[in-house]
């Protein structure tokens, strides 16, 4: 990431975020804040820093900003977003749902609500087969991409389709 | 760089790169070894019982990307593939995937073996290999399939 470019000594964090299509790391100095996370993302992706809210990969609660990047938070996959909570549908035979995540969440913890208790109660027979792919399109989304890459501030929601994978003998079910 | 082809600059940027190292820090994967141009990983799995492990992999990855790689799930100890009886297990969708073929390679579409049978890599070109692809993207697919029997596992409500 520019911003971060040159930096001899320091920690890596790796990050995820609006603007972002994937997974990046970010080289800072020794004993940054959590907010140079942000500057650095916000940057990158050309909106204003202070507009931007870090978050853990999975966790819904915001980071605070001036804890120094070590430990724990140097050891997980970050995200920095304008938007707190994501309104998210999931489709799947005529019937929706919905809940709201942080833009960090997972598509995998997305799929885990979706087909369990809580969602559209998948037989556990074909439940390992369900995939979740953005409303409309039929490709199964990576597991680890955090929704928010798929959201751009104003907007807050995003819509899945609940959908069966390929299935290894050749034919799609 | 004098002396080190395409295909191990191709590698050795992908072990670098963000997208495979966020799998190690996740827990997902690991490096279990690599000598051009072999590559070996060990991919975290949940069993039917839901206890914790892990499968090896052999990347055979001469060519890369331009060459789809080769991949045989591996038994690291005896340097062969992995007893049938030792495979994954769970859904039709895991057992399929690892099952022993006749080219004994894992039964992927990316799979340079696999996918060059039948009509796989037309019929699933998002499965299928091409030279933009990057080893995390069969990783995750591994990952994915070895860690579904999670999905079965979930509370249901009462029958």
């Amino acid at each position: 990431m520019q911003p971060t470019e040159n930096v001899q000594v320091g920690v890596e964090v790796m990050v995820e975020g609006e603007g972002l299509s994937e997974v990046e790391i970010v080289r800072l100095p020794e004993g940054s804040l959590a907010k140079e996370i942000v500057v650095a993302v916000a940057t990158r992706s050309g909106f204003p820093a202070e507009e931007a809210i870090l978050f853990v990969e999975d966790c819904e609660d915001p980071v605070d900003l001036a804890l120094i990047i070590e430990g724990n938070l140097m050891d997980r996959v970050h995200h920095v977003h304008r938007v707190r909570k994501i309104e998210v549908g999931v489709f799947y035979q005529g019937r929706r749902i919905q809940e709201r995540f942080a833009p960090s969440a997972r598509v995998q913890r997305v799929l885990d609500w979706a087909i369990g208790s809580k969602g559209f109660k998948i037989d556990p027979t074909i439940a390992p087969e369900m995939e979740l792919a953005l409303h409309g399109q039929t490709t199964a989304l990576p597991k680890n991409a955090h929704i928010g890459r798929y959201v751009r501030h104003p907007h807050h929601e995003l819509a899945f389709d609940l959908i069966r994978g390929i299935v290894p003998n050749g034919a799609s079910r | 760089m004098t002396g080190v082809s395409p295909a191990e600059q191709a590698i050795r940027a992908d072990l670098d790169s963000a997208r495979f190292q966020a799998g190690v820090r996740r827990g997902q994967w690991r490096q279990v070894s690599y000598t051009f141009p072999v590559l070996i990983v060990a991919v975290t799995a949940t069993e039917p019982d839901a206890s914790s492990n892990e499968y090896c992999f052999r990347f055979e990855l001469t060519g890369f990307p331009g060459v789809p790689p080769e991949a045989r799930i591996w038994n690291p100890a005896a340097n062969a593939m992995l007893e049938n009886n030792k495979r994954p297990k769970g859904s039709a969708r895991v057992t399929g995937a690892f099952k022993a073929w006749d080219k004994g390679t894992v039964y992927r579409p990316w799979d340079r073996l696999a996918g060059a049978h039948g009509n796989w890599t037309t019929a699933y070109p998002t499965l299928a290999w091409n030279p933009k692809r990057d080893l995390t993207f069969a990783l995750e697919d591994l990952h994915g399939l070895l860690t579904s029997n999670t999905a079965s596992r979930f509370d249901r409500p009462s029958a």
